[in-house]
This record gives structure tokens, C-alpha cells and sequence, in this order.
């Protein structure tokens, strides 16, 4: 009566498992699968399979990529783009390290960049290059963190966490929790992922850590590398999770495209 | 949650083993008592256990026994008492041991309520003569455990113990080992506390060979993410149901098993149904806990790593070592680590000075270190 019912659990093969899924849950739960060094978020897992990756940055041409290239740090707005309109001002408050007129670039008779960002003046000339100035908030404390989460939320409002970018595909893909778009709406490149892409329910991009990460899931399609692992019993459960990793990923590709 | 930690570890180890599943005993008064049986041996005597075991009223509805008459035998619980509870399957048992034994455990079979109390019935059990394992007698339950441990001391013991060892050390078996606390078994009458004590106490369980080689189960993933870091969490969830509903989405029902073997465990666990939604409800706990109190990551990790600590490989390593213990991962992943962990604070802050485990930014870089340790392969294993 009771005896050993045969349980899904039990069946090993992969093709069971892949029975079970339909693409919506798979996304569902593989959406944050790696919140850090790889996140999916959600709709992304094409871009496992690497010919959707090189068909989305060959699409490029027709559909148009922005790319936002957000640099890490403090910088000195003042010695980037440099008032001439008052430049004795200017060199005042920065005795020391204030750019010489010499060193300069005149872009207009108002401002000037340092030679040595020469490169960006022929974006200039046609018109492809864009400063915004005197950006900040009231009562600034100063705080580095402060004002990179503002630069990301784009409200000075603490309590909001979500993102400029993560708002504005909230706004576009209301249903994207079940009905993720083909191609990952974005991928972010370095660190854990920015809170820029994260909206109030998901986060919209595919995050991961360094370039040669994306590579190798760009390349074959492995999120972890199973070579020199331990021979020992605790080697041997490492490479069995890595390889499942690996494979569920795959999967996910797969079905992604189904 | 528990406060009784290995106690209820000890329950979900029974309960794996003297399996029942809650559907089918369909009574909620019998579960309970059940529950209660188990507590109670948990760290008591094995044969003891088995007796009491056998007349849990859960039980005779589970494997049958309510309805093993003299006239309708019904061997259910006469095959799994030796396959699955004492000896192990084909091993020191006869197809005629079990026919024999199922019409000496006849009788209890009275209900004075429906689903009410289970009572010995003098009509409905076989009183005739029975030979189990070469003794021959008009035997009736209680003779029953005791031929069987008298007859098979050395099989249970080593059957038992065997259990022990896969379930708290290590998939692969340690022969000798397993020698010593079957030996320790028997030389204590099948007290289990002496054995449980004698293992936990010895080198071999802390070898280092030993530690993380078992595959987590769903309820050591998310109990023991949630006890080891012992935070806070938003208040609108309903965390005990929330376990249970998805413990069981990864393929552990809390009492009831994918069947009366109980769950194999280890590699079974894993297929890439259940891997994603260890991902995904590992990162679910931490994100309630980020949402009710984001300052606890801070505290955390001050307390782990001292609150002067400013380098942050010390800081990275630290807490790898307090969720993988001091196992190596990947150096490429270690990176990673680091990489995450570094999070959005300019490089030059850690060198000069400005960055501190006293920086806002402190909690955010912690959580989200925390959410990339969770993904890492190595994480499944404890």
C-alpha cells in the first residue's frame, strides 16, 4: 500500500526535471539567482546561450544600446571642465592644483577641458558630447554614499529605493515578472550591481562581476569553474553542485528560447 | 523558532526514519502524539523507541497495522520494522520472518471512537504458535521486540548506527568507526545518548575531512542561514509557515517523505528544479531581513570581525569562514568577493583611511556580499 511510491524527487534525470518547468517559473526563480556575481534579473537568461549575447550586441546597430559608463569615485568637476568665464576665481580656490590655461582646451569661450581629455573634443565639435553643470542637492553633507544613491535614485528622498533606470522599466515592462522580454534589458558590467537598475519588485539587469565573467557565459555558458577542484569527499559534493549549477543555467537557456 | 535546537534536529532525524506521512494518518491527534514520541526517545533507548513506535496509533494507520487481524493478516509493518527501522533491507530476515511476525503484532485493532485511541483487541489477534528467527512460542507484540533484539543485536546496532554516522558525519562511511559506536550501542543496552555523545565528542568528527561533505538539506539551508545569523526580520511575513511552504517547494514536506524510506538526502536534494529556489529563498531571507533593519548587517559583521578591522581581505575571508567554514573557494570567486564587498566606495578610501567598519556604506556592502556568498556552489554544503 504505502510502500516506496515512486516520487519525482527520486528520478534523477534531467530530462524530468526539465519536464517540470514551465519558462515563467523557471525565470521566476532563477530571476535573482545570483544576487551578486550574476544576477539574473528575470527576463536575462538568454544571454546565456551565447548566440543570443552576440546577436544582442549585433543587433546594436538597428536597435540602439545605451551604454552608461558610471565612474567610481570623487572627481574634481571644476578641473574637468574648467570656467574660463572666471578662471581667476577658479585658480584662486585651487592654488595648487588648478589647471594652468595653457594646459587647456578652450571647447567654447566659457569653458575649457584639460589636454589631456583632448580625445573627447571631435565628440564636441559635432555636437555628441553633453555636460550638465552645477548638479547637487540642498544642505549637501558631503557624504560620498549620499550622493552616489541620489545619482542612482534620482531623488533626494532617502526612502526611495529604487533606481532612475529600474523605474523607468517598471514603467515600460508592467508585466515583467510574467512576461519577461527575449533579450536582457540591460547588463551591468563590475562590482555587485548598482541600485540604478533596481526597481520596487526586481532588478532589470543582468549583473555581473568583472568582464572575463561575462566572457566565459558569453563563451560556453558556465557560470562556474569545475577545473582543480579537490579530489576528496568535500571536492567531490563541490563539483557535483558546480556542474548542477552549471547545467541548470543552461537549462534555463534552453527553455528561455522555447 | 526552537530554541531547542539539537533536540529538534534529532525529531527531523526520527522522523525520517520511523517515517510517516501526514496525509495519510489524516489525524491530527495522532500526529501529535507521534510528535510527542519522538521528542521523548529522541536520546532514549532504541528499543524502547521501536516498541512505542510500533503502537503509535499514527503508525498503525500509516503502515496498516489497524487493520492486521488473525484472519486478514497484513504485513506492512512487519516488512518495514526489518527493512527500513532495524536491520535493513534483505539483511537477517526471511520472506516466512516477516509472514510470522505481521500475525504476532495482530491485534491492535479496536478504535472506541472513530479515529480515537487505538486498543489491544484479544479477538482480532493470533494467538497461535509463531517462529520468528528460530524461536517458536504463541508469541505476541512485546515477545516480538524482544526476540528481534536479542536475535539481531549485532545487525540493529550496526543498521542504526550506520544512519547516525551518514546523517551527522559524513555520506561516506567510516567502517571502524561505525564499529565503535555499535559497539557503544550495545554495551549500553541501545541507550542512544552514550553513542550520540561518544561521536560528537571524538577527533574523527571534528576532522576537518569531515566537515562540509553533506549536501544541506531544505530545512539546513533555511534554519540554518536563519539560526546562524540569528537577525531580524519584516514583520509581515509569517516566518514558521514560510519555512514550512518553501521546505517544501524544495522538496522536504515536513513529515511526510517522498516515502516510508524517508528522504535519501544528500545529492538527491539537488536537480535544477530545486537548486534555483535555494538561490532564490536563501536571498528571500536576506532580503526581509535588509528590510526590516539594514544597521544589523553593520552590527554583524563588527561583531564577527572586530569593529577596528580595516582590511578587507581579513573582513571578506572572516565572514566566508563563518558561512562556508574555513574551506577554500575558488580564488577567482574570492575576488569577486572582494570586488562586491568594495562595493561603490572609491578604492582610495580603504587606503587612506576614510573607510571604516563605522562607514554608512558598511551594511549595504555587507548585505550584498552576503547575497553573493548564497550563490556560491559551496554554500549548499555543511
Amino acid at each position: 500500500m504505502n510502500r516506496h511510491k515512486p516520487n519525482e524527487l527520486h528520478l534523477k534525470s534531467h530530462d524530468c526535471d526539465h519536464a517540470h518547468w514551465d519558462r515563467r517559473g523557471f525565470l521566476r526563480t532563477l530571476g535573482m539567482a545570483g544576487a551578486g556575481a550574476i544576477s539574473f534579473g528575470n527576463s536575462t537568461l538568454s544571454v546565456v546561450e551565447s548566440p543570443l549575447l552576440n546577436q544582442a550586441l549585433s543587433d546594436a546597430y538597428s536597435d540602439r544600446i545605451l551604454v552608461l559608463i558610471r565612474l567610481k569615485g570623487g572627481n574634481d568637476g571644476l578641473n574637468t571642465i574648467v570656467p574660463l568665464y572666471d578662471f581667476d576665481l577658479y585658480a584662486n580656490k585651487r592654488p595648487k592644483i588648478h589647471i594652468p590655461q595653457n594646459n587647456l582646451y578652450k571647447l567654447n569661450d566659457n569653458h575649457g577641458i584639460p589636454n589631456f581629455m583632448n580625445a573627447v573634443a571631435p565628440m564636441w565639435g559635432e555636437g555628441a558630447m553633453k555636460v550638465i553643470q552645477g548638479v547637487g542637492y540642498e544642505n549637501q553633507n558631503l557624504s560620498h554614499f549620499k550622493s552616489s544613491e541620489i545619482w542612482a535614485t534620482s531623488t533626494p528622498d532617502s526612502e526611495i529605493s529604487s533606481g532612475w533606470m529600474g523605474r523607468y522599466y517598471e514603467g515600460k515592462y508592467g508585466d515583467y515578472m510574467n512576461n519577461p522580454p527575449e533579450k536582457p534589458l540591460a547588463i551591468q558590467i563590475g562590482g555587485g550591481g548598482n541600485m540604478i537598475f533596481d526597481g520596487d519588485l526586481t532588478t532589470y539587469s543582468f549583473s555581473v562581476s568583472s568582464p572575463q565573467r561575462l566572457k566565459r557565459v558569453a563563451e560556453n555558458g558556465t557560470l562556474f569553474d569545475n577545473q582543480n577542484i579537490r579530489t576528496n569527499l568535500h571536492g567531490q559534493q563541490v563539483s557535483f553542485l558546480r556542474e548542477a549549477s552549471n547545467t541548470t543555467f543552461r537549462y534555463a537557456s534552453v527553455i528561455n528560447r522555447a | 523558532m526552537t530554541n531547542n535546537g539539537f533536540r529538534e534536529r534529532l525529531v527531523l532525524f526520527w522522523s525520517n526514519h520511523f517515517v510517516i506521512e501526514y496525509k495519510d494518518v489524516n489525524q491530527p491527534a495522532y500526529l501529535y502524539q507521534y510528535y510527542a514520541l519522538i521528542q521523548s526517545h529522541a536520546l532514549g533507548n532504541f528499543k524502547t523507541f521501536v516498541r512505542e513506535m510500533g503502537l503509535a496509533p499514527a503508525m498503525l494507520r500509516y503502515l496498516n497495522g489497524y487493520e492486521n487481524k488473525k484472519n486478514n493478516p497484513n504485513e506492512n509493518y512487519a516488512r518495514e520494522l526489518y527493512e527500513l527501522f532495524t536491520l535493513g533491507e534483505g539483511n537477517g530476515y526471511t520472506q516466512e520472518d516477516i509472514t510470522e511476525t505481521s500475525r504476532a503484532l495482530t491485534g491492535y485493532n479496536r478504535f472506541k471512537t472513530n479515529m480515537g485511541v487505538i486498543e489491544f483487541n484479544e479477538n482480532t489477534f493470533d494467538k497461535g504458535s509463531k517462529t520468528i528467527f528460530g524461536q517458536t512460542g504463541t508469541w505476541g507484540y512485546d515477545d516480538l521486540i524482544n526476540i528481534l533484539f536479542q536475535e539481531k543485536e549485532d545487525l540493529i546496532a550496526d543498521f542504526i548506527c550506520t544512519k547516525i554516522y551518514r546523517y551527522f558525519v559524513s555520506p561516506e562511511e567510516d567502517l571502524s568507526i561505525i564499529g565503535q559506536m555499535a559497539k557503544s550501542l550495545k554495551d549500553n543496552q541501545f541507550e542512544i545518548l552514550p553513542v550520540i555523545k561518544k561521536l560528537f565528542k571524538s577527533e574523527h568528527f571534528f576532522d576537518s575531512n569531515n566537515s562540509n561533505v553533506i549536501i544541506k538539506s531544505p530545512i539546513d539551508l533555511m534554519v540554518g542561514l536563519h539560526q546562524s545569523l540569528s537577525f531580524e526580520y519584516s514583520d509581515n511575513i509569517d516566518l514558521e509557515l514560510s519555512f514550512r511552504n518553501k521546505c517544501s517547494e524544495m522538496g522536504q514536506t515536513m513529515f511526510s517523505p517522498v516515502d516510508v524510506a524517508g528522504w535519501q538526502g544528500n545529492q538527491d536534494w539537488i536537480n535544477s528544479e530545486t537548486l534555483p529556489k535555494r538561490w532564490e529563498f536563501s536571498d528571500y531571507l536576506l532580503i526581509k531581513y535588509w528590510q526590516k533593519n539594514k544597521n544589523q548587517f553593520k552590527t554583524f559583521i563588527r561583531t564577527l570581525v572586530g569593529s577596528d578591522e580595516t582590511d578587507v581581505i581579513v573582513i571578506v575571508t572572516k565572514l566566508k569562514d563563518f558561512m562556508f567554514c574555513p574551506y577554500q573557494i575558488k580564488e577567482e570567486e574570492m575576488t569577486d568577493a572582494i570586488t562586491i564587498f568594495m562595493g561603490d566606495v572609491p578604492e582610495s578610501y580603504f587606503e587612506d583611511g576614510t573607510w571604516s567598519l563605522n562607514s554608512k556604506s558598511v551594511r549595504k556592502q555587507v548585505y550584498d556580499l552576503m547575497r553573493f556568498f548564497i550563490t556560491l556552489p559551496e554554500f549548499q554544503l555543511k
